[in-house]
């Protein structure tokens, strides 16, 4: 049973975060331990195992990144770690955002860091419009391997992103 | 995890890192990538074409430990190299010296991966036969 059947919801990379949440709390109640307290202990250990697994599958359902990193791997479309690549124009971009990231880290400018903030938010919003009709749309029943492969390169390139914004946040200081 | 000494050495003293002249017919540069991780390595060499020695090779990486590590020690195994010495590096040689542990791993391909991009980008450069296969992994 995957995460998605264990809250009854359809597979999806974006879903009702509203809906998700109430059936969080409603299984995270029925499931408590303090209503197993004087039951035999396979009930209670059955119970402990289904209120871990809530919380596990809400965790990773709940946030975007994640979510999208589990019906990739559900669909079996992400290849063994090594495998998996990234166009080498996007892997330049990110090497020359990066190289000018750390320049700002040695030699902070205002004006250079807006700068690269902007590219990055720009690179984000193409990206993300790029794919968003085919995480809104996305059926479970009828994925072609097309949509998923796109996703997927988006998923990676979001690893990228994630990982500057990271570097980026650490100058909010300044 | 515990990383070993000498990746801490390198990782905190990194060999080599810097930029060689990519317009020049002499530099080959190889850019790789660990999507999984959101790595980007950058490897350079630049080859004396009479002798076909590696008289020099930099590199770039964000990354973890291991691949900053990985990419050192790559550089300095390849100075003084011959471009064929140079493609025999395999990346558990890496692994060994420097002890990664199976999780890191990855991190040693992807510098082999660099080698080898970086030599084929010099032999195609200057249309000499590549030797250097396409990333294997």
């Amino acid at each position: 049973m995957n995460y998605f059947d264990f809250f009854q919801i359809p597979v999806a990379f974006v879903l009702d975060e509203a809906l998700l949440k109430r059936k969080f709390y409603a299984n995270s109640k029925q499931y408590h331990p303090d209503f197993f307290a004087t039951t035999s202990p396979e009930e209670q250990a059955h119970a402990l195992h289904l209120s871990t697994l809530n919380n596990e599958a809400y965790r990773t359902l709940a946030d975007p990144d994640s979510r999208m990193q589990y019906v990739l791997n559900l669909k079996e479309v992400l290849a063994e770690e090594g495998q998996n690549e990234v166009p080498s124009d996007f892997l330049a971009e990110m090497m020359e955002l990066n190289e000018a990231l750390m320049e700002l880290e040695f030699d902070f400018e205002e004006e250079m860091l807006k700068k690269v903030s902007l590219q990055v938010d720009e690179l984000e919003k193409g990206l993300y419009e790029e794919v968003a009709p085919l995480l809104i749309g996305y059926d479970d029943q009828q994925a072609t391997p097309e949509a998923l492969s796109a996703i997927k390169d988006y998923y990676f390139k979001r690893k990228y992103l994630l990982r500057i914004r990271e570097n980026l946040s650490k100058f909010a200081t300044h | 995890m515990a990383y070993s000494d000498k990746v801490l050495d390198h990782f905190k003293n990194p060999k080599n890192v810097g930029t060689l002249d990519k317009s020049k017919n002499t530099v080959g540069t190889g850019l790789v990538g660990a999507p999984e991780c959101g790595d980007v390595m950058r490897l350079q060499i630049e080859v004396d074409p009479s002798s076909n020695t590696i008289l020099d090779a930099k590199f770039k990486t964000f990354g973890c430990g291991s691949a900053i590590a990985s990419s050192s020690l790559a550089t300095e195994w390849l100075k003084g190299k011959s471009i064929d010495q140079a493609l025999t590096i395999d990346n558990m040689d890496i692994v060994e010296e420097l002890a990664l542990p199976p999780v890191k791993i990855h991190c040693s391909v992807l510098a082999e991966d660099a080698i080898k991009a970086a030599i084929r980008d010099y032999q195609v450069k200057n249309g000499i036969e590549v030797t250097a296969e396409a990333s294997s992994h």
